[in-house]
């Protein structure tokens, strides 16, 4: 046949057009019942996947003990040991795992890293430096790594594969003095000093790339584990920064704190089965921690993930990076503090089916590792009831871990557990607010703020004084939610949320974004003395889901907060707006508050790094624009708005405009799904491949 | 569905179900369609589409919107499980729908499963004229199953098709005048 008859032939065939309704209907209910919808936070395959292997599981935990000695430990009657040897390992792994391929799929929004205190420190309020601002972190002297960094002279910012420094004060001067660019992307950094650390990871993207060369007898590697590196220069001259170390593990980042001197960073790997080989953790250069370093508990689950927690120092090069690696269940959840490193996993089992399919009982195991410096010693475990919401609901004061958590039962339950640090309940209050989810959580010394929501919000504060009679003071109900809560002072409270709008008794639409501040100085009666109310429905803000991007200063009476800010078009509604309408993006940037008890919230400007929002580079992205403000700080009396393409500087009292620099922003990507800057798809010239390019 | 609305779709999907919803719905019987095609087996079809959404799901919000159409991505991803399948004895999948209707899924669809399984395989053998010229294609290498496939049976045009598979719009063109050839080769 003729070429041309051929294609003819090809382009009018007639293909089957088959559907499979039942298939199309069963697997949309299992992807809107998965986890991805029921949290706030991402994909989390564990949980996805949690329902249908339930049943193969075991775990029926219900106590247990442990002191701060070395020797066995038990988990619900199952020991935690180390393993004998690596045959050990493989073995327990080949028995117990359900599933030993494993898909790259969950995100490290999943992964809760709270930070605890140190004993009697002020478990809530970082102090502000006198002269810059620092990131919003959960708990004095425990850094959170981020994008954005500052000491007050310098700005240290993480962009794509980037990170740069500007020199930010004064603001007149600003420039940018360096960048370093690596190969993978920039996940946060530290400073320290003259020290600078930066967290890199390696993607794990698929291997699209290898394959192309073809040949369907080469053997197709599924997935490409990811590594970080943690990577620390020298920036004592800040426009040449040196590297001088570079540590890195296999897995995923999953967080990191800085405490004192030392980087501790948190890295999961899954255990996964190859040419018969159980993989096993690596750190350094390639050495493969041994199946002998190795923690376990005897629990059979869905599948193992490694936890790798490195501790580095950033000052002393010569001293080598230690570590402690457990072997746990599926989702572990990691919890960090100044002198403990919490993990905190669901622990899956005892099924109910509801109407919407299966769902497992939700019980969260905790696990502690002590940590001094670089040493660091798994000593407790326990296990509550629920599941915990993110980071502020988790918290160390006084001797006592603290935790707030929801079940899912029949209707939802909120509950709040005190454990000591042997991890075992010493008080609760549970059956909070029936009906309810939490939606955020703080701790603030021998309180806990709750906020609960399904149509209206209420606010509860609870007295923790003493640990094992934990009571309800007092409860506000309003309408809205907080997402965020933020102390304000010992009676203040402050919380950024959206408006709602009440639909049924179980419902309600969410409106703009809202801003409140609540005294609790009588904790009775809690009351809302001032809020702010931002755009329509479809507005939003970062600091919903990230505190890192919220700026507050208390002695400056300075909030500031990026925010995407939406309007409808009330004529396209000539019957009236009804409460579901969605707004369109019309404006983002950063609205700089005034906030003090005596006035309330007052809005005292706005700064966009948004000229044109038609603009298809800066605006029509919203969210992925660079242009969109992501953080704020302040030095001296100047405000830094920061967005990927540029810092702006603003007076702090007036807002009036000083100075910009435009950043080198990266559109790089470690994914091959964008075409702006992909990974080079094509085999270089003289590859196999290259002679299947035809001339015209 | 225009482009823009799709992106606000694809945006609000990151969070909201009913967004995700109406994704699935626009999407879902093109990749089955497609993987059907490539596959000619209505159980993995299946299995891979399945997989397919559930790594879409999972990487949503990775998904950059850049001038990758949100349809380009998922035919990626698509492309890549049907390579997991012919390269795998056993496409080693993390969720079988089987399992979920066994479990409780079946209950809220009206459906029944095997018999529409059974129904749409004698449809499926009244294509003999395709089963037949798909027995060829699936003989040639993937990248010359996929050209072929995604140009002449899903109609994509070459633009589409270097997005899909991440390579030039020469390249496209030059494999799958490669690719016709040797299909031809075969006839």
């Amino acid at each position: 046949m003729k070429y041309e008859d051929f294609i003819k032939k090809l382009e009018n065939l007639k293909t089957p057009d088959i559907e499979l309704p039942g298939h199309r209907q069963t697997l949309k209910m299992f992807l809107l019942n998965s986890g991805r919808f029921r949290e706030r936070t991402a994909m989390n395959w564990m949980k996805v996947l949690a329902p249908i292997t339930a049943a193969v599981l075991l775990i029926t935990v219900v106590g247990f003990f442990a002191v701060d000695r070395p020797g066995p430990l038990y988990l619900g009657g199952n020991e935690i040991s180390q393993f004998a040897s690596y045959d050990e390992l493989q073995d327990f792994v080949g028995t117990k795992a359900e599933y030993k391929q494993f898909s790259w799929g969950f995100s490290r929004g999943d992964f809760f890293l709270a930070a605890g205190s140190a004993e009697n420190a002020d478990s809530t309020l970082a102090p502000a430096v006198s002269g810059h601002s620092t990131t919003n972190i959960q708990v004095a002297g425990v850094d959170e790594a981020d994008v954005v960094k500052t000491d007050g002279a310098y700005i240290y910012l993480a962009s794509g594969n980037k990170t740069v420094i500007v020199q930010a004060y004064p603001a007149e001067q600003a420039r940018v003095l360096s960048e370093i660019e690596l190969e993978g992307r920039v996940i946060g950094i530290f400073i320290n000093g003259d020290r600078l650390v930066v967290f890199e990871e390696e993607t794990p993207y698929y291997a699209y790339y290898d394959i192309q060369r073809d040949s369907s007898e080469k053997f197709y590697m599924p997935y490409i584990s990811p590594k970080i590196y943690v990577k620390v220069y020298d920036v004592s001259d800040r426009a040449t920064p040196q590297l001088t170390r570079n540590v890195s593990a296999s897995g995923q980042y999953v967080s990191s704190r800085m405490i004192g001197d030392y980087a501790y960073v948190v890295v999961n790997e899954p255990v996964y089965e190859q040419d018969d080989e159980i993989n096993l953790p690596k750190v350094g250069d390639n050495e493969t921690i041994p199946a002998t370093d190795i923690y376990y508990s005897d629990v059979a689950d869905y599948y193992y993930m490694y936890t790798t927690i490195i501790a580095i120092n950033t000052q002393n090069d010569a001293q080598e990076p230690t570590y402690e690696t457990i072997l746990l269940g599926a989702s572990s959840n990691l919890y960090v503090s100044a002198d403990n490193i919490y993990l905190t996993f669901p622990v899956w089992g005892g099924d109910v089916v509801e109407p919407w399919g299966i769902r497992s009982s939700e019980r969260t195991s905790i696990h502690r590792i002590r940590i001094e410096g670089g040493e660091m010693n798994y000593v407790a475990s326990g296990e509550i009831p629920g599941m915990v919401l993110n980071q502020f609901a988790m918290d160390e004061y006084d001797g006592y871990f603290r935790v707030a958590t929801t079940t899912h039962g029949e209707e939802p339950l909120n509950n709040v557990y005190v454990l000591n640090m042997a991890l075992n309940v010493t008080g609760s209050l549970p059956d909070l607010a029936k009906g309810e989810t939490i939606y955020s959580a703080r701790f603030a010394g021998d309180r806990c703020y709750v906020v609960t929501f399904r149509n209206i919000d209420p606010l509860f504060v609870i007295d923790l004084s003493n640990p094992t009679n934990p009571r309800l003071l007092g409860e506000l109900k309003i309408t809205g939610y907080s997402s965020y809560l933020h102390p304000y002072d010992e009676n203040h409270i402050i919380g950024i949320g959206k408006e709602t709008v009440a639909e049924q008794e179980d419902f309600a639409w969410y409106q703009g974004v809202k801003i409140s501040l609540f005294d609790v100085s009588d904790v009775s009666n809690p009351r809302e003395i001032s809020k702010y109310e931002i755009g329509d429905r479809g507005t939003d803000s970062p600091v919903l889901w990230d505190h890192k991007a919220f700026l507050f200063d208390k002695e400056r009476n300075l909030l500031v907060m990026p925010v995407l800010e939406a309007k409808i078009n009330a004529t396209q509604y000539p019957e009236g707006v009804p409460s579901w309408a969605y707004g369109q993006p019309v404006w983002q940037g950063a609205y700089v508050f005034d906030i003090s008890v005596d006035n309330g919230l007052q809005l005292k400007g706005k700064i966009t790094h948004v000229e044109n929002i038609t603009d298809p580079e800066q605006g029509y992205y919203y969210y992925y624009s660079p242009f969109a403000v992501e953080r704020s700080l302040y030095i001296d009396n100047v405000l830094y708005t920061i967005s990927q393409a540029k810092i702006k500087m603003n007076d702090l009292g007036t807002l009036e405009y000083i100075n910009e620099v435009e950043l080198p922003y990266s559109t790089w990507t470690p994914y091959g799904y964008s075409p702006v800057e992909p990974r080079p798809a094509e085999p270089p010239a003289g590859a196999e491949s290259g002679a299947e390019t035809f001339p015209k | 569905m225009d482009l823009r609305e799709e992106k606000e779709l694809v945006s609000q999907a990151q969070k909201a179900p009913d967004a995700f919803a109406r994704l699935y719905d626009q999407y879902y019987p093109r990749i089955f369609g497609y993987v059907l095609r490539r596959s000619a087996n209505l159980e993995a079809a299946q299995d891979i589409t399945s997989e397919t959404f559930l790594k879409a799901l999972g990487k949503l919000w990775q998904f950059q919107w850049r001038n990758v159409s949100f349809s380009s991505w998922l035919y990626k991803i698509a492309t890549n499980e049907v390579r997991q399948y012919f390269r795998k004895a056993e496409y080693k999948k993390s969720v079988s729908l089987e399992e979920l209707q066994e479990q409780g899924f079946e209950l809220l669809s009206p459906h029944d499963p095997e018999n529409e399984l059974i129904e749409a395989q004698e449809k499926l053998e009244q294509h003999q004229e395709f089963l037949e010229v798909q027995q060829r294609i699936v003989r040639l290498p993937a990248r010359y199953q996929e050209v072929i496939t995604l140009r002449f049976f899903e109609k994509k045009q070459i633009k589409e098709i270097a997005e899909i598979l991440g390579k030039r719009e020469g390249t496209i063109k030059s494999l799958l005048h490669r690719a016709v050839e040797k299909l031809r080769e075969t006839d």
